[in-house]
């Protein structure tokens, strides 16, 4: 399906935007064609996560998006369920793949010997999406991350070393 | 006592017009600060609302989404089977009572005095052929580009999203800002009224939702003056209620039969049931 209407996808993004989509979001094509711009989502996030996307997403704006160092993805799973057209559907919070977190090691305190593990004790499913190593190191492990973006939110330095990348 | 036929108990439809175009803008304002305050129990805009269990979506943003995403959601067509209905048994009310971008609309034109458009029959005529061109071209290229575009451009959705924007998030985005710009730009560039009597891809498809037992405007011939047509000056949506046809694009917003002189009752009124034949006026 994503291949069929892979040729759509740059003329509705003119400028490369990776913003995180709501929990529960089908694949980015799917979930274009399906969003009426309804709000219902944005105004049911009871933390003010999720915002419209702006005209940096062309034809897509006022689209929702997350994101994180904003304000993160808390999993209460309200929206997917005040959907109307189905673009973002129902599901467990084990379930979400927003995106999967990714750690810049030149930017990571405990990379560079600074004792933090801000990401490991802020993450939903410690122990299960990230953990340390031996060294005190954070890892993330791909499976397990949701992507929900808190850990970004935590991230102590003012470029944050751990982001979510969105899952294609 | 006078005798002389009077119509003192007439209903001045525009009144009740003004007031609920007014309670829904109001609405729309006071929405997204219960949103704000933590009410969760409605949500949304004119393209989709939910209130409690009843659940509605505008048809045309509806069918744009199914036609882009190629596929039936059932939430999705029981949202649209409301509206859907309400367009059938009363006609496109929607555009006149309800929507907020309409309630500006007749606004700007007061603003800017601008009352009667001098239109041929068959510019009319040709008018309306683009209404149907530029609906269909909105469904066909939702398929085409994957976006339902009558949502992405909904002027109701707009004008509804912005307080949504501006009170619940506190900052507009970019997006909806440049929608609510080109809108007015297109409002006062062009004239009076073309978004919604051509553009608006949610208001054709309302209008092309009519049956012979839809609400519409009859008009009485025999009691008709037939004088300075004071009806179809008046009308926002330039049409003479003395002519119509069922596409014609009424949206039974009544002005005109505020203003029908005849008495003593007036020769144009709301009515339900099966239509008459179309009569050409005379005059």
């Amino acid at each position: 399906m994503a291949e069929r209407k892979g040729y759509r996808r740059e003329f509705l993004n003119w400028f490369f935007a990776d913003e995180l989509r709501p929990p529960g979001a089908r694949p980015e094509e799917a979930f274009l064609d399906l969003c009426i711009r309804c709000n219902r989502c944005t105004a049911s996030c009871p933390y003010g996560s999720i915002i419209p996307a702006d005209l940096k997403y062309g034809l897509s704006f006022g689209t929702p998006v997350i994101e994180p160092r904003r304000m993160p993805c808390y999993l209460c799973m309200i929206c997917p369920d005040v959907c109307p057209t189905g673009a973002l559907l129902p599901l467990e919070k084990e379930d979400v793949s927003m995106g999967t977190a990714m750690i810049d090691e030149s930017l990571c305190y405990a990379f560079r010997g600074i004792l933090c593990r801000a990401c490991v004790d802020a993450c939903p499913f410690q122990g299960k999406a990230i953990s340390q190593n031996g060294a005190l190191e954070p890892v993330v492990h791909g499976g397990a991350c949701v992507g929900c973006g808190i850990c970004q939110k935590v991230c102590p330095p003012d470029e944050e070393a751990i982001r979510v990348v969105r899952a294609e | 006592m006078s005798s002389a036929p009077s119509r003192k108990r007439a209903i001045r439809w525009k009144r009740w017009r003004r007031a609920s175009q007014a309670a829904f803008a109001l609405f729309f304002i006071l929405l997204p600060s219960a949103n704000r305050l933590g009410r969760s129990d409605v949500l949304g805009n004119l393209v989709s609302l939910q209130v409690g269990p009843v659940h509605l979506v505008d048809p045309a943003a509806g069918l744009s989404s199914v036609a882009a995403a190629r596929s039936f959601d059932r939430s999705l067509l029981t949202g649209m089977a409301l509206p859907f209905l309400l367009a059938l048994l009363l006609g496109p009310v929607f555009c006149s009572w309800v929507c907020p971008w309409g309630f500006l609309s007749e606004g700007i034109d007061t603003l800017l005095r601008r009352t009667r458009i001098d239109e041929s029959a068959t510019r009319k005529e040709s008018l309306r052929r683009l209404r149907w061109t530029v609906l269909a071209s909105a469904i066909l290229l939702s398929a085409g580009l994957g976006a339902p575009l009558a949502a992405t451009f909904s002027a109701p959705g707009a004008i509804t999203r912005l307080p949504f924007e501006a009170i619940f998030l506190g900052a507009v985005s970019s997006g909806t800002a440049a929608l609510i710009g080109l809108l007015l730009g297109l409002e006062i560039a062009l004239p009076r009224r073309t978004w919604c009597r051509i553009l608006c891809p949610s208001g054709s498809l309302l209008v092309l939702l009519r049956t012979k037992w839809t609400l519409h405007i009859r008009w009485n011939r025999r009691t008709c003056v037939f004088g300075p047509a004071f009806c179809a000056r008046k009308c926002p949506w330039n049409l003479d209620p003395r002519s119509m046809r069922k596409y014609d694009g009424c949206t039974r917003c009544g002005d005109c039969i505020d203003v029908c002189p005849s008495l003593p009752e007036r020769s144009l009124r709301y009515e339900k049931g099966e239509e008459q034949r179309p009569v050409r006026p005379t005059a």
